[in-house]
């Protein structure tokens, strides 16, 4: 036992060439730059963070204010530590910058929620203790100290990281209403009828839902094994570009199947990103010429030595949370599609159609006398989808209704809702109990007992 | 060096693949006509290949004509409405002439009755909140009540006002007329006195009607032009022509039917009755005439009937679901159809005048609001899900 253990250590902390962290460094930033670029082009900062006059937030983070215009500020903010993550300048700080002001922006609104805004989160936070400048960055010239290699482990960690995410997007896919009734990609890919040369036959077949389905799920499973294998890298490579460029055409998931592709290559060898590097290294002596003939490669292997021991227990620590952390829904009883507790920050991607529809009746306990409210008068349309069916959005909602109500004098105030939401094709059921007054509850960690329990099984994990 | 190459050619072929993505996001986003030209094209382009497999694809039954649809919705729906609504406003216009050379009770009485035609038909269109009407305000510009009164008798007195001024558009179209022709007076005869003392109510008036008119005529002549372009936009996206269509269907369910007829006035956002706020408020006695014929309006859009020949079997949303469901048991459009006829009954049983009824038994007009209502999620969830229309806010990002 002692020796395997030893043995992984040794393994972890063997010297192995920096260059996939450079060229992973410089891809993140090249990916996260464009993402802000593009975000703010569309107009979705306005859209999304200023144009709400409430914001959903996420539970434990209410004390996230609201930054109003200053918004974009913190996006030049984040944009520019993107852009010193390329160059490698300052390294350390803008990482940190990057992950802070990125996780804020998120944390603003949850309406917004995305799985891979989270997986940005998570790797940007990894990052922070992670040398990704040790090699080919300006820092290097800086410093005057380049490293040609880091411990192994640092690499690992980054593919760990890519490797959960599918292992649970992965097992997420295995129910029934994935493998068996090909849904929700029924529904969502027979509407894709506008689709070139495929849409009017081929996503009308039932047979297409179901290879779709089925493929999905083990692309998801068996891509880590294909990336880690020498001999399949390459095949399994194309299937991540083929896949997330598919997924890319079909639905509107934004930067997430780039950002994939491009994670992916922290899974080749070191003479793959050596080649890159070289090439880069090409196109630079190209463009500055030979004005600037710097020579200042002094090479320092083992020099994290006094530092690894600290890094490696905190990111450790972080990958081992990411494992539990999305098993979290085991303990909530009743079906998770329906009462969402534990859907969130797990790798559930795509998974439910879901829609509902949701009024919250105001109430004076004692006259008896009600009315309802106006969803638009409070969220954007968005807002509105978003808060229909998710539970805590629903209370959240409730608990801001039953403040401003009784700013406006009502008394007795009772805050109920008639909801309904249907899930991945099925007819629409009542979601929570009409009868029960949402602000005597608060959101917590503990089962949401006032949400109706669904009405029909799925199974699987 | 080989790896070099196949590097090279990887991240080229990568950056052509996104920037050719990043360019057509754009286009569905910027305007609606590049799109139409776009759907139009795809049609030729479907129309080329179908013609090799078109007994394949009619067997096979994989995809739903849209176009078709779409087609028949307009021809057979929407025009012959506005049709409809057009001659009964032209007919407006000559017993307004006629009343206005001879007060006299009987053409009073005409020119009431051509009022109530016209506002029955109009029930017929509200739902088509879309191109030309949507861009001259149509709706606002016809039925927004409760009415304005103060604003009315300013513009009367002024003799000067700009009927496209959002702040007058609750001083014009049907229910101001109503409030002109019922809500001077009581008794038809001290009507007819005052249109006889007061010519400046008598101008109004005229001045309303031809604005109707004239706003409804070019709105008609519109979707006799816009025509073959607007049935031939049908991509799934939200600014589609059949989508949009879809989403203001469900938009007037809602507010335009549920809230404004019933459920303002019935007090459901306000918690309190609020009898004055019904449709054809003056008359008092038509306001569960024009419920019920926004009932049949519904109903016809929804199941495909046309306006024209009552025989003809067409092709409407329960047509679309049922192909989309064809493989369920229990239909939802069956559901929704007799949910509407429920909601029907309903309405049936409420008193003509509904502040009357509001007034004596509130009860049943929350009954028959919440009817209504049932309606409404089968429609937005179930329906939109059935059919996964994209809808008008959704150009974020999804995962």
């Amino acid at each position: 036992m002692y020796s395997k253990f030893y043995s992984s250590k040794k393994y972890l902390s063997q010297s192995v060439s920096a260059a996939p962290l450079a060229v992973f460094r410089i891809c993140f930033g090249l990916m996260m730059l464009f993402s802000i670029i593009r975000f703010w082009s569309k107009g979705w900062i306005e859209k999304l963070y200023i144009d709400p006059a409430f914001h959903f937030k996420y539970y434990g983070f209410e004390w996230v204010t609201d930054p109003g215009s200053n918004i974009y500020l913190l996006f030049v903010i984040c944009g520019l530590s993107s852009f010193f993550l390329i160059l490698g300048l300052y390294y350390r700080a803008a990482i940190i910058i990057f992950f802070l002001s990125f996780t804020y922006i998120e944390l603003i609104d949850k309406t917004t929620y995305l799985n891979h805004y989270y997986f940005v989160s998570i790797l940007s936070l990894i990052l922070c203790f992670i040398p990704a400048n040790a090699y080919f960055s300006l820092d290097n010239f800086r410093n005057k100290i380049t490293y040609r290699s880091v411990p192994r482990f640092y690499i690992t960690s980054i593919q760990s990281l890519i490797v959960i995410v599918y292992f649970f997007a992965g097992i997420a896919k295995l129910n029934s209403d994935w493998l068996i009734e090909a849904q929700p990609l029924s529904i969502w890919i027979s509407s894709k009828y506008d689709f070139p040369i495929f849409g009017n036959y081929i996503f009308q077949k039932k047979i297409t839902h179901y290879l779709m389905s089925w493929g999905g799920m083990l692309y998801d499973l068996s891509i880590p094994f294909l990336l880690l294998s020498k001999r399949l890298r390459w095949f399994g490579f194309s299937l991540v570009i083929i896949f997330h460029l598919f997924t890319a055409f079909l639905f509107p998931i934004g930067m997430f199947p780039y950002i994939m592709i491009l994670s992916a290559l922290i899974f080749f060898s070191a003479d793959f990103h050596k080649n890159i590097i070289g090439y880069l290294r090409h196109l630079f002596k190209q463009f500055l010429a030979e004005k600037s003939k710097i020579k200042l490669q002094i090479n320092l292997r083992a020099n994290y030595n006094s530092f690894k021991r600290t890094m490696f227990s905190i990111i450790s620590l972080l990958i081992i949370i990411q494992v539990i952390f999305p098993l979290r829904y085991i303990f909530y009883p009743g079906e998770l599609f329906w009462h969402e507790q534990g859907y969130r920050f797990s790798w559930r991607v795509m998974l439910m159609e879901k829609r509902g529809y949701t009024q919250f009746r105001i109430i004076d306990s004692v006259t008896k006398k009600q009315f309802y409210v106006n969803n638009d008068e409070f969220l954007t349309e968005f807002q509105e989808k978003q808060m229909s069916f998710q539970p805590d959005f629903i209370l959240e909602f409730a608990h801001y209704l039953g403040d401003f109500y009784k700013k406006r004098g009502v008394e007795n105030i009772k805050v109920c809702t008639d909801s309904y939401v249907a899930l991945n094709g099925r007819k629409s059921q009542q979601f929570v109990d009409p009868e029960i007054n949402l602000l005597d509850y608060n959101d917590s960690f503990s089962n949401k007992q006032w949400i109706i329990p669904f009405n029909d099984e799925i199974k699987g994990f | 060096m080989r790896h070099y190459k196949i590097l090279s050619i990887v991240v080229l072929s990568f950056l052509i693949l996104f920037i050719a993505c990043s360019k057509s996001d754009d286009d569905s986003a910027t305007s609606g006509i590049t799109f139409n030209q776009q759907s139009q094209t795809e049609d030729i382009n479907q129309g080329e290949t179908s013609k090799g497999t078109e007994d394949d694809q009619s067997e096979n039954n994989n995809s739903f004509d849209r176009v078709k649809m779409m087609t028949f919705v307009t021809e057979e729906i929407i025009i012959p409405s506005y049709d409809n609504l057009n001659t009964s406003l032209t007919e407006l216009k000559e017993s307004y002439e006629l009343f206005k050379i001879n007060i006299t009770e009987h053409n009073l009485e005409e020119l009431r009755n051509k009022w109530l035609n016209s506002y029955k038909f109009w029930q017929h269109v509200e739902m088509y909140n879309i191109g030309k009407s949507m861009e001259d305000y149509l709706i606002f510009r016809s039925n927004i009540y409760p009415v304005d009164t103060v604003r009315v008798n300013q513009n009367i007195d002024n003799g000067q006002y700009d009927l496209e001024n959002p702040n007058n558009y609750a001083a014009q179209g049907f229910p101001t007329m109503d409030y002109l022709l019922y809500g001077i007076d009581n008794d038809p005869v001290k009507v007819i006195d005052h249109y006889k003392e007061n010519d400046k109510v008598m101008n109004y008036l005229g001045a309303l009607i031809e604005d109707l008119k004239a706003n409804v005529k070019t709105v008609n002549e519109d979707w006799n032009q816009a025509k073959s372009e607007f049935v031939n936009s049908v991509d799934n996206t939200a600014s589609s022509n059949l989508n949009m269509m879809v989403n203001d269907f469900i938009y007037y369910y809602e507010k335009g039917f549920r809230a404004n007829k019933f459920g303002i006035p019935a007090g459901v956002f306000s918690g309190g009755a609020l009898p004055d706020r019904v449709e054809g408020f003056y008359s008092k006695n038509f306001s569960k005439v024009f419920a019920l014929e926004a009932m049949t309006s519904i109903k016809k859009f929804f199941n495909g009937e046309s306006y024209k020949d009552n025989e003809l079997e067409g092709l409407g949303l329960k047509s679309y679901l049922d192909f989309v469901e064809k493989d369920k048991e229990e239909l939802l459009s069956d559901k929704i159809n007799n949910q509407l006829i429920d909601a029907e009954k309903s309405i049936n049983e409420l008193d003509n005048n509904f502040s009357d009824q509001i007034e004596s038994d509130l009860i049943k007009v929350l009954k028959t609001y919440d009817d209504i209502q049932t309606a409404v999620v089968l429609l937005k969830v179930d329906m939109l899900q059935a059919l996964n229309i994209a809808v008008d806010y959704a150009d974020a990002d999804g995962d």
